[in-house]
């Protein structure tokens, strides 16, 4: 049964902290602090990533494009089942509707994969026969400016299978859908029909299905890809699984270059925060252990002073947790929306019925702030009551205890002088100081580590690196040739002019030709399943595109190095081709194609003629750091060769310019590519389009960086102050951390000053000493995070630039420099305000006053 | 009968420069009612021994024995109990808590242990100590020796059978000092306590019923 | 719950000791718990029960002591008067007469002083006298008690110095406490050679009012200090000379109802008494 001695203990509790109520702010406003920036980190790096995530979806047209194409109902199920597998959903592509593709999807495909893509829907998805969904974009090609559900739609489909009969239909609005897809990479967008009529134009049987497959967001598309070969089997050698990050893992991935760290991230954040309050609490503590002591003596449990601490933390956990919140509140609410929806989703609607504020985050933070507090709070009075009465009474906090068993004789001799005594200042708690000091160099470093990685990150280096500042390219392929041959399909006249406005910059010209090839060859048998061979029968189109033999010696070297299955002499001497491909082989087409090296391939060209050259090998054009190929398009299941100059040479195949591409200077890129614009749109203007708004193919396409840099632009800038504040509220905390353990050293010291003061210490030797303090303080945090930080910030650079072939590893060394700065000023700063708030009063008063 | 005792009590440091022996084979008795004063060189080891009968600190060898317990045995909460029951100190400096005011720092040890306080008896310890007009006062607002009749009053007001006493008018000058003392002794005699003062003043030492003279950690004479 | 009534059932089992006298085990646990606390409170209960038997005991033995020591010390005075009585009866001569009468008459006044003594004393004692402290110069009480000794001092040429402030003033009672310094200045006196001087001091501190009696007379050996002040206790120097040791004993027993406190203190040559009054 407990002793009645409650009472005493609360009341004492509640005076205590009435009396030393400043040094309780400090306490209160190191867990608001906490509170907050945790709460408004985590909030707006879920938000960002959310709108991270609504934006690569928005432009994909999906949530995952990780697929299996001709798929089977088996195969279907097999997946379904699979625990990594969150979504499966069935999608038929038939036919084209204007600038579309006509498809039809399960409700699976519709609602879990497609739909969160897709903004202002109208409507629903087609059920009836007769009804189609249509995207905006396309609404607008065909003219139809203000649609509406159930309005009468007339369109010409013409089919993928040539015994469907292309035609047109009289078709109902069903709905339609605001979609941003970025067409260049992921395709033209999709018109939604129903099953049925899918089912009564479908001549000999289904097109293939394919599965759109959303596994793990945390499983990244190649992790996807591997497992799925693994645990489902695939029809044949040629169908294969493509496997991409879900547009959730590529935020994540974009945020903190991947899950493991963001967890890291996420931790160091969390250690940074709880070294704060740990240190805070230490310094708090220390000036209580006399107190301690005395009560001690006088008979108090350790169980009685626990409590007495306990009721005390609370107390400043509550205020600390109410003023976070708050703060963190009205930041969620009002600055994070601001900056997310209007500088993220730029030109990717909107970011309305987002919500920003989740209070699960409060909860956690106000959780982890209040465990955090409690636990060093414990740890604090345990240390204070391992001492005896005795030591703790005779605890001199200046000295920082002196624990009689362990008497250490300084046997050197110092001059006194103020910068000697603000060194052994510095350096008197040796714990407290490592503690602080690491958590500003933590936070230096891992600011300078996030500025580096999202430096080195950005998309702007994605674009950079990838695309050259002005591209012009044909879109004309192997089959869209078939019907518009025998044509120039980019004239050397048009090559002249542009080259003669870019004058002195880098041009370079990437020419072929159309060729065909025969379909039974075994070569192909590693690809045959995917190629189209309904409509060719004996002889496929194919495009032959030259690479110069400067590249092809590269090629060699790069295939060496990384033991691909590629012969690539005979392509240098002229009578050898490779086959390039967009990740068409499966695993085990890629054996299969070793046996392909060395078969004769014949190459016709036009009335009849050909040449016989050797195979060389399978090419994927999305090997991991493949050099630059700067290929024209790539039809989906077409072949597409490579020869070299002299190669080319030895086959009948018309040759054709097929793009131009221009790195310019900087000053100058923006007008040459207003000119060159100006010129291809002039050229265009000769192939209008048809009367379905279907585009004519002999049109040049021309991609401007700057134009792709303007609408990435506001997505970086916010990237960067994103990011920018994050490592400002890092810093922010260890300034902080400082900050406290300066004020609590300063009212620990009162007396000692006060004494040094009556002693004879001036006023100006005074500032002399704290703003040296600061300066050494600054000077030590600095050196660490150079050395340290330098080695760190070399390692996590080298493993970025091994996950992302476009990363660029630069040492922020301007922002190293301003922090550093920064640091210093901060450090003499606040100790030059805590002398001011000191200083006020006599000598006689403060010695008065501050001794016991 | 014999309210303190020590048997071969001993305390020895260990430091890098060799063993300090505080205390070196003491052993001692003191009657109920006595008022002994503790004297020696500064360094003779009667603050340490005033320590181990307080049970402030544990002794390396030997025993304490107060009111027939064996102190040295008990563990750390049981002693702080012990203390707060019969155990009131005075020390040099530093004995009030400075958070409260001067009637709460009194009222501290009862209210610790839950009791009720003796109205009557805490007033005539009040009066005696002619703190009537300084109750409601903070700590840091006193003089040396009022703060030193509060630590007095506070060591009396839970009625202990012993109190202990460092050096208490060490920091008072020596007319408040025999003041302090003459208080202590004559609410000795009020209250029927023993206590015990440690002091390096011969004067005061005077004062009380016996002496016992620490050097070099044994007790002489 | 089981623990509980455990705990009362040996809570009544304590108070039942208590309430038949016996002794309690006076091996307690020192937790801090509601049943520590209060086997620790019987604890002190028995403790204090046992004290005021003792105290009570002790009072009576005094008591019993008291009556045999004044009949004891009233033996002398009281033998020598019937003597004396007895010779006057038998006496021839008128010179016989006288010697005798005034013999007899010594002895009645040594009877009277010692039971005025042991009338006061007792009084003193059992609090039926009532000391009444008012705000008074302590000079005027002060010279009183000198100018009650002076006789005395004057017959063996004793001065006696008198160093204090006029205006000092102090809560007293003017009576009693003169008398206790009567009695320490008669001490003194009896004690002094003569010719010499008897210091009187007295100054006002923050906490007390310090009086002071020097004098230089055959003072008292290391360690009476606290003994002098005893009821009957002569010191060990004054073998030879009249007294009954009760002089000291009441100025003490005066001094303490004024809450103050008396002190001693060996001089060389002679003795200085304190009275330190709050």
């Amino acid at each position: 049964m407990k002793n009645n001695n409650k009472k005493v203990i609360v009341q004492f509790a509640k005076k205590q902290y009435k009396a030393e109520f400043k040094r309780h702010m400090v306490l209160i406003f190191a867990a608001a602090f906490a509170v907050m920036t945790l709460f408004s980190v985590f909030s707006f790096a879920y938000g960002k990533l959310e709108t991270d995530m609504l934006r690569e979806a928005r432009m994909r047209g999906a949530v995952s494009n990780t697929k299996l194409e001709d798929a089977t109902k088996e195969q279907y199920e097999q997946i379904k089942k699979l625990h990594y597998v969150k979504d499966v959903g069935k999608c038929i592509q038939f036919g084209n509707l204007s600038v579309s593709t006509c498809a039809v999807l399960d409700d699976a495909a519709w609602e879990k994969i497609k739909k969160p893509a897709f903004t202002d829907i109208c409507g629903t998805y087609p059920k009836e026969k007769m009804e189609i969904m249509l995207p905006v974009s396309v609404l607008d090609a065909m003219q139809i400016k203000e649609p509406y559900v159930g309005m009468k739609v007339h369109a010409g489909i013409s089919f993928f299978d040539e015994n469907a009969k292309a035609g047109e239909y009289d078709f109902v609005l069903s709905g339609y859908y605001t979609e941003y897809i970025d067409t260049v990479r992921y395709g033209l967008p999709e018109t939604y029909f129903s099953k049925e009529f899918l089912d009564s134009v479908s001549g000999t049987g289904y097109p293939d299905m394919t599965l759109y497959i959303r596994q793990n967001d945390t499983m990244s598309g190649i992790d996807a890809e591997n497992a799925l070969y693994r645990d489902v089997e695939t029809r044949d050698v040629n169908q294969q699984f493509l496997g991409y990050d879900t547009a959730a893992g590529k935020a994540f991935f974009t945020l903190a270059g991947g899950f493991d760290t963001a967890l890291i991230l996420a931790v160091v954040i969390l250690i940074s925060a709880g070294l704060l309050i740990y240190n805070v609490l230490h310094i708090s503590f220390q000036s209580n252990v006399r107190g301690y002591g005395l009560l001690k003596t006088i008979g108090t449990t350790k169980k009685q002073l626990k409590d007495i601490a306990r009721l005390q933390i609370k107390k400043d956990v509550l205020y600390g947790s109410l003023i976070g919140m708050t703060a963190g509140i009205l930041i969620a609410l009002v600055l994070i929306p601001a900056l997310l929806s209007r500088m993220y989703l730029y030109g990717f609607g909107s970011a309305a019925g987002m919500i920003t504020f989740h209070p699960l985050f409060l909860a956690a933070s106000v959780i982890f702030v209040g465990i955090a507090a409690y636990f060093c709070s414990m740890l604090a009075v345990r240390r204070t009551l391992k001492l005896t009465p005795v030591e703790a009474m005779g605890y001199m906090e200046n000295i920082g205890g002196v624990n009689l068993r362990k008497k250490s004789i300084r046997k050197k001799r110092h001059i006194v002088s103020v910068p000697y005594m603000a060194w052994r200042n510095i350096l008197r708690f040796k714990k407290r100081f490592f503690i602080s000091a690491a958590c500003l160099s933590l936070g230096f470093i891992v600011s300078l580590g996030i500025i580096m990685i999202s430096k080195g990150v950005d998309t702007k280096n994605e674009i950079e690196y990838d695309l050259p500042d002005i591209s012009v390219i044909t879109r004309m392929n192997e089959n869209f040739y078939q019907s518009y041959k025998p044509c120039d399909i980019f004239p050397d006249s048009l090559i002249n002019r542009i080259q003669a406005v870019c004058e002195n910059q880098n041009c370079v010209v990437e020419r072929g030709g159309f060729g065909e090839i025969a379909v039974e060859n075994e070569v192909f048998d590693p690809v045959r399943e995917g190629m189209d061979t309904s409509i060719y029968f004996y002889r496929m189109p194919c495009t032959v595109q030259i690479k110069s033999d400067e590249y092809l010696s590269r090629l060699k070297a790069f295939a060496e190095e990384q033991g691909l299955y590629l012969d690539v002499d005979p392509v240098l001497n002229g009578d050898g081709v490779i086959f390039l491909h967009d990740h068409r082989l499966s695993h085990e087409g890629i054996e299969m194609s070793k046996d392909t090296i060395g078969k004769t391939l014949e190459i016709y060209g036009e009335n009849n003629t050909k040449a016989d050259m050797r195979f060389c090998g399978y090419l994927d054009i999305r090997q991991e750091n493949l050099p630059d190929i700067n290929n024209t398009w790539m039809s989906g299941n077409g072949v597409f060769l490579i020869v070299s100059e002299k190669g080319f040479g030895n086959i009948p195949v018309t040759k054709q310019n097929f793009l131009v591409n221009i790195c310019a200077d900087a000053d100058k890129r923006a007008a040459l590519g207003r000119e060159v614009k100006k010129l291809t749109e002039e050229y265009n203007s000769l192939y209008p389009p048809d009367e379905y708004g279907n585009q004519d193919f002999r049109t040049l396409d021309i991609q401007l960086k700057t134009d792709i840099l303007q609408e990435m632009r506001d997505y970086i800038v916010s990237n960067r102050l994103a990011l920018g504040a994050l490592c400002a509220v890092l810093l922010l905390m260890g300034i902080v951390n400082y900050m406290d353990v300066e004020i609590a050293g300063i009212s620990i010291r009162k007396k000692e000053l006060a004494v040094m003061e009556s002693i004879g210490l001036t006023g100006k030797q005074l500032k002399r000493m704290l703003i040296l303090e600061g300066v050494f303080y600054s000077t030590i945090i600095t050196a660490i995070t150079g050395f340290f930080g330098g080695g760190i910030l070399f390692l996590a650079g080298r493993i970025m630039s091994k996950r992302m072939d476009y990363f660029v590893f630069r040492y922020p060394i301007a922002e190293f420099i301003v922090c550093a700065v920064a640091l210093f000023i901060s450090c003499a700063v606040i100790v030059l305000l805590l002398y001011q708030w000191y200083g006020k009063r006599s000598v006689s008063e403060k010695l008065r006053m501050y001794t016991d | 009968m014999d309210i303190l005792t020590t048997k071969d009590l001993k305390k020895i440091y260990r430091t890098p420069s060799g063993e300090v022996r505080a205390l070196d084979g003491v052993s001692i008795s003191v009657e109920e009612g006595a008022f002994v004063s503790v004297t020696g060189s500064s360094g003779s080891g009667k603050t340490t021994l005033l320590n181990m009968l307080g049970g402030l600190d544990s002794p390396t060898e030997g025993s304490v024995i107060v009111r027939g317990e064996d102190i040295s045995k008990l563990k750390n909460d049981e002693l702080t109990v012990f203390r707060r029951r019969n155990i009131g100190f005075v020390f040099q400096d530093y004995n009030l808590v400075p958070v409260l005011n001067v009637y709460e720092n009194i009222m501290l040890p009862l209210r610790l242990d839950g009791r009720e306080a003796d109205d009557a008896f805490i007033e005539r310890i009040i009066d005696t100590l002619k703190l009537c007009d300084k109750l409601d006062s903070m700590p840091y607002m006193l003089s040396g020796g009022l703060k030193q009749r509060a630590a007095i009053a506070r060591a009396l007001s839970a009625k202990p059978a012993v109190i202990l006493a460092d050096e208490p008018t060490g920091n008072l000058d020596s007319v408040t000092g025999m003041e302090v003392v003459g208080l202590m002794k004559s609410s000795a005699e009020l209250f029927h306590q023993t206590i015990v003062v440690v002091t390096h003043n011969e004067e005061i030492a005077q004062m009380t019923d016996y002496i016992i003279r620490i050097e070099d950690g044994k007790v002489r004479g | 719950m089981f623990q509980k009534r455990k705990e009362m059932e040996t809570f009544s089992l304590m108070l039942d000791k208590l309430l038949n006298g016996e002794d309690l085990d006076a091996h307690i646990e020192y937790l801090d718990d509601l049943p520590s606390k209060i086997r620790y409170q019987l604890l002190r209960l028995s403790e204090k029960m046992k004290e005021i038997k003792a105290q009570s005991e002790k009072e009576r033995n005094e008591v019993r002591r008291r009556i045999a020591e004044t009949a004891h010390q009233m033996r002398s005075p009281l033998a020598n008067m019937k003597s004396y009585l007895e010779l006057l009866e038998n006496a021839e001569s008128e010179k016989e007469r006288a010697e005798y009468t005034k013999a007899a008459e010594n002895a009645g006044e040594q009877l009277h002083f010692l039971t005025e003594g042991f009338i006061k004393t007792a009084r003193l004692e059992n609090h039926i006298i009532q000391i009444r402290r008012e705000a008074d110069a302590l000079s005027h009480t002060i010279m009183q008690s000198i100018l009650k000794v002076k006789k005395a001092a004057d017959e063996k040429h004793i001065f006696i110095e008198l160093d204090m402030d006029e205006k000092l003033e102090t809560a007293h009672d003017a009576n009693w406490l003169g008398e206790a310094v009567y009695n320490i200045l008669e001490n003194s006196v009896k004690y002094s050679p003569e010719g010499s001087v008897i210091h009187v001091s007295a100054i006002k501190n923050e906490m007390y009012t310090h009086i002071a009696v020097s004098d230089a007379g055959i003072g008292i050996e290391e360690g009476e200090e606290g003994k002098i002040f005893r009821r009957f206790y002569r010191g060990k120097k004054t073998n030879g000379q009249p007294g009954f040791g009760l002089g000291l004993y009441i100025a003490r027993e005066i001094v303490l109802m004024h809450g103050g406190f008396v002190k001693a203190a060996r001089k060389d040559p002679g003795l200085e008494i304190s009275v330190f009054l709050p």
